[in-house]
């Protein structure tokens, strides 16, 4: 029978409990509202002057003090969804407290600092994280055995240390990342870096967290003997196995919402806005210069500023004040343009010393803009250089002609080796334009592009096979009639855009390279040197067939099933192994399904010429057969790379996902899974006693 | 001997298990051609000592390992179908426990597992805790209890699908003699609701009291099998009980043996209290004084859900199913007694008239023999009828709860 006391002291204690927690929440309120308030009355924050500061000082300490205490003994009780909120609005107040003491003694909020932030950022990623766990929660409270299993599985990962290590660093990582990144970079290789990071931190980290609670999860329980407990309830082995699959799969899927919530955040709030802010400075600069220039100049940018394609670019983050103004300012700018013209003759244009314009900057801002959400925040569809038909039939004739005229050359070099070297070269010489000379190359299955949009993308590295110092190449391409002109530096992706007219009705985009141009007075150029493209990527058509938004999440999705067939073959190698040893293979599958697209290169190129000992050609005809077959298995793991896809604007399309879904999913997990339900279903889980 | 009017609810033939070494030798045999039958509505003791083959039997009875030869049905099945498992509570020798989860979320969890909806989970949940005295404790982490407070929640654990087949592998382990009280009531309150009872132990005490059969393992092998009392009987020698005598009514009964029956007095002294009683005494009188503790209570009730009658709905108000429970009669007359007095959970703290009566009737003949064979027909005793009249005993719980005792 209770003690009746236990039952007093327990109503006590919620009536506290709910009292506590509302106090927090007052107190901060308070905190923010007293802040507000002296900004009002002062026109200045507290900690811009000495007594606001004491103020903040002697409020805040204490506060920080008690509530500290406090969010202790609430982490301490543990008691479920009250205990949460309790958590959280002690927390909170702790926090006002800390900003308030910290502002007081430095004269700046912690919260304004980068550090501030970062674990401000921290802490919203960790209660979106509880959100989410708590929702989870709820979707399995069906009554479903799997289901209870999946359960208390998430309530480990959360309570127990293997997995939390791994989703505390993830949740400091991510708000971390974007202030490693050099600033001085571009807008869109910090988004690229940061996409490309960002991910591949959270692939790396939930695929350690997975394997490692999974082989423990299930190694434990039999070390530990629950599994004694468990067998004797009415739940199979294989749905016990499902339900703590289950409830890792979730984890994972809580896990990557917070973490693509907070990549996504972060690029969009944090990232993206300064690509904008870069361009609304310049055109402020170019506006505040134009009028003192010449009218030629003015007039120019003036039709830049109202050309079409701008202005509905500037209008995707022009807000309407700051649209009168624009508008005011090119008024203002077709005033002055009026007057010079008035003023009259050339001579006294030209004693106007004309102010540098930063029209050139403005320019470069808005291409960075461009290429950001054209060539990063999209998802495109790539289509390779389609190479002709009768190319493969001349390096096939070259190779008779040497088979008939220098047999010996293949005896020496291995017909591989030949046939290898031909192919390049024949490609090579495709690939190369000599000097005043043109080549066709032809894209095709562009229909869908043709449909959907105005202009391609062609993406293109040119080389140049003699020096030309420090110039530009420039040669011309003619794409259905219109001419494009090209000024690169040598060996740098560059990306020119192609309006989907030039592709006929078959889908079909013929473009001629002329390695030749004409200059701004009309005269014939050629550069001193052949062009070159490198064949695989050197050149791509890139079209739009999606928003970044699908595309991220796609990724997301491949992400999750790779991290869904970790869990399954942690679970299954602890079936039957201990913990150290599970992990350790699922580590190495881990591993191996990472880097297999380089295991099957290592594999085929590993070779010792000149080697005659037939044990030492034996292990290595071996090892070559055996490191290819093994990464052959694993490589459609690697296959679809969503973080490269999705950092470089390449669609991971539905297909992708489908494919990923039946391959890794269905088969490698179900195959894998079936497997660890037989070891599991045969194994005697209890130990020899007598 | 039994005579079996029913399916055993739990039959092993021939049970033979051998734990072979990595290249399959054979390294220890622990079970060695055991026969058992377990039939329904009784306490069946498995008696061993250490390494004697109990566990190992339960393990294999509970499908967590694999017999090597020989047959085993548990409910008329294999112990490897899960289906039986929704009538089977089981407490190993140790209660593994999730560390991470407190009393009441493991008792969720295997609710959950036993496929309960949330009402009735709860409902049971609140029960077994305030049974087991752990209400004031249900959120405190089970890592953090005490080997004691780990049985008591594994005893919850075991008994909340309200089990027809309750197997106890050491149940008093580590715990208390309050708990270990509670336990051996609780097992005879169960049996008289028509549950059996598995239990496995190394304490002859615990089996004494509790168990209506036994069966004594050595070397994984039974050496014998009868009911407690066919087992412990001693038919060369009585016990007369009465109150203080004076010296010469003593010789007087000393002659009138030597004349009657020709045979001395062997042994004439007074009965001690046993040293459970004191210490129940002891513990009751400090709760009395309400001197505080950290550790669990002394636990409550049986839980109503496990001592219902079956037709009673579960929900039903906890004070008309105790009314009920005081009305109605025990639900099933079990097949096999002891040829003794029932086992009580407090003999010592009533006085049993059935000695006296016994004293006077025929002595029993069976006298426990080694076991070779299962039971065969012919060394079957009769039936005898359950003494239907017989209360529910809550003996000690309801001495330490005082008059105002919930009962």
């Amino acid at each position: 029978m209770p003690d009746p006391r236990n039952r007093r002291t327990n109503q006590w204690l919620q009536r506290l409990w709910v009292r506590w927690t509302l106090g927090a929440f007052v107190v901060s309120l308070a905190g923010f509202l007293a802040v507000w308030i002296w900004a009002q009355v002062g026109s200045s924050y507290p900690w811009q002057s000495t007594p606001g500061r004491l103020f903040s000082v002697v409020a805040g300490l204490p506060m920080a003090i008690i509530f500290a205490v406090g969010f202790v003994r609430m982490l301490q009780r543990e008691d479920g969804l009250g205990g949460w909120v309790g958590a959280f609005s002690t927390l909170l107040a702790f926090e006002v407290g800390v900003d308030g003491s910290w502002a007081g003694i430095t004269g700046t909020p912690i919260s304004q600092t980068a550090f501030g932030q970062i674990l401000g950022y921290a802490q919203l990623l960790f209660w979106e994280f509880v959100i989410v766990m708590a929702a989870l929660r709820l979707v399995l409270r069906f009554n479903w055995a799997p289901l209870g299993v999946a359960r208390t599985m998430l309530t480990e990962a959360m309570r127990m240390k293997i997995a939390m290590v791994f989703v505390v660093g993830l949740l400091l990582i991510l708000p971390w990342l974007p202030f490693l990144i050099d600033p001085s970079e571009p807008v869109r290789y910090r988004v690229q870096t940061f996409l490309s990071f960002s991910l591949m931190a959270t692939t790396v980290l939930l695929g350690l967290m997975t394997i490692f609670l999974s082989c423990s999860t299930l190694s434990t329980e039999i070390a530990q003997k629950q599994i004694h407990t468990i067998v004797a309830k009415p739940v199979g082995r294989g749905a016990f196995l499902f339900g703590k699959w289950l409830g890792i799969g979730l984890l994972n899927l809580a896990l990557l919402a917070v973490a693509g919530g907070a990549i996504y955040g972060f690029v969009m709030v944090y990232l993206v806005p300064q690509s904008e802010r870069e361009v609304r400075d310049e055109f402020a600069i170019a506006l505040d210069r134009m009028d003192s220039t010449s009218p030629d100049r003015a007039l120019a940018v003036r039709h830049e500023i109202t050309g079409k394609a701008l202005h509905e670019q500037l209008s995707i983050w022009c807000d309407e004040e700051w649209e009168i103004a624009l508008t005011k300012r090119i008024s203002d700018l077709d005033e002055r343009i009026e007057q010079l013209r008035e003023i009259g003759s050339r001579p006294l244009l030209e004693r106007i010393q004309p102010l540098p314009t930063r029209y050139d900057e403005l320019k470069s801002a808005i291409y960075e803009w461009q290429l950001l959400h054209e060539g990063v925040l999209t998802a495109r569809h790539s289509v390779d250089l389609m190479a002709p038909a009768d190319l493969l039939r001349q390096a096939e004739e070259r190779f008779e002609q040497i088979r008939r005229e220098d047999p010996g050359m293949i005896e020496q070099l291995g017909a591989e080796e030949v046939w290898d070297q031909l192919k390049n070269r024949v490609e090579y010489m495709w690939l190369n334009i000599p000097q005043n000379e043109s080549r066709n190359y032809q894209f095709r299955n562009l229909q869908q592009a043709k449909r959907n949009n105005d202009y391609i993308q062609l993406r293109f590295k040119v080389f140049a096979d003699k020096p030309i110092g420090e110039n530009n190449v420039r040669f011309e391409i003619l794409a259905n009639g219109r001419l494009i002109p090209v000024s690169t530096p040598p060996d740098e992706y560059r990306t020119r855009h192609i309006p989907t007219s030039a592709i006929d009705e078959n889908g079909v985009l013929i473009l001629t390279f002329r390695n030749f141009y004409y200059d701004e007075s009309g005269g014939l150029q050629t550069l001193p040197s052949e062009i070159s493209f490198p064949y695989t990527k050197g050149m791509q058509v890139l079209y739009r067939v999606g928003g970044f938004e699908m595309n991220f999440l796609r990724s997301l999705c491949i992400i999750w099933l790779r991290l869904a067939f970790l869990a399954m073959l942690g679970l299954t190698a602890a079936t039957f192994l201990g913990f150290p040893i599970a992990s350790l293979l699922s580590l190495l599958v881990f591993c191996a399904a990472m880097a297999s697209s380089f295991i099957v290169e290592a594999a085929a190129s590993y070779n010792s010429p000149g080697e005659t000992n037939p044990v030492a050609i034996g292990v290595e005809t071996s090892l070559r057969v055996i490191g290819r077959s093994f990464a052959q298995v694993l490589n459609q793991y690697a296959k679809v790379s969503p973080i490269e896809q999705v950092s470089s604007g390449l669609a991971v399309s539905w297909s992708q996902v489908y494919r990923a879904m039946g391959w890794i999913l269905l088969v490698w997990t179900g195959v894998v899974g079936v497997i660890g339900w037989i070891v599991f279903s045969r194994r005697e889980l209890a130990r020899v006693q007598v | 001997m039994v005579q079996l009017t029913e399916q055993p609810i739990v039959e092993c033939r021939g049970l033979t298990k051998i734990f072979r070494d990595f290249w399959m030798r054979a390294r220890v045999t622990a079970v060695d051609d055991l026969n058992l039958q377990i039939i329904p509505h009784e306490v069946f003791g498995l008696l061993g000592p250490n390494g004697s083959g109990k566990s190992t039997t339960i393990k294999i009875i509970l499908g967590l390992l694999f017999k090597t030869r020989g047959r085993v049905t548990v409910l008329g099945k294999l112990p490897t179908d899960v289906a039986i498992k929704k009538r089977i509570g089981y407490l190993p020798e140790e209660s593994y426990l999730y560390r991470f989860l407190n009393a009441r979320e493991t008792l969720d969890y295997y609710g959950r597992l036993f496929h309960l909806d949330r009402h009735a989970r709860n409902r049971r949940i609140d029960m077994l805790l305030e049974m087991v005295g752990l209400d004031a404790v249900q959120r405190r982490p089970v890592g953090e209890y005490s080997k004691g407070m780990q049985r008591r929640i594994g005893l919850a654990q075991a008994l909340i699908n309200d089990p027809d087949l309750l197997i106890l592998d050491e149940p008093t382990t580590g715990l208390d003699p309050i708990g270990t009280r509670q336990i051996k009531d609780l097992i005879v309150q169960l049996r008289d609701r028509g549950k059996t009872v598995l239990l496995s132990s190394h304490l002859l005490a615990d089996v004494e009291d509790v168990c209506d059969r036994v069966t004594v393992l050595y070397g994984g092998r039974a050496r014998a099998e009868g009911t407690v009392d066919e087992l412990l009987t001693q038919h060369d020698s009585m016990v007369i009980e009465t109150g203080v005598l004076k010296p010469d009514t003593l010789n007087k009964i000393e002659k009138v043996l030597e004349v009657e029956e020709g045979q001395a007095m062997r042994r004439v002294e007074q009965p001690r209290q046993k040293l459970e009683t004191l210490f129940l005494n002891i513990v009751h009188a400090a709760q009395t004084e309400g001197v505080a503790t950290s550790g669990a209570t002394s636990g409550g009730n049986v839980a109503e859900f496990l001592v219902r009658d079956a037709h009673l709905p579960e929900d039903l108000d906890g004070s008309d199913v105790i009314d009920r429970l005081v009305a109605d009669e025990p639900v099933t007359p079990r097949p096999v007694e002891p040829a003794a007095a029932p086992p009580g959970p407090t003999p010592d703290t009533q006085p049993d008239e059935s000695v006296l009566s016994q004293l006077s009737a025929p002595a029993p003949v069976d006298i426990a023999t080694p076991v070779q064979e299962p039971a065969a027909p012919a060394d079957v005793a009769e039936p005898q009828e359950s003494s239907s009249d017989e209360p529910v005993d809550r003996g000690v719980i309801d001495d330490l709860l005082g008059p105002n005792g919930k009962s």
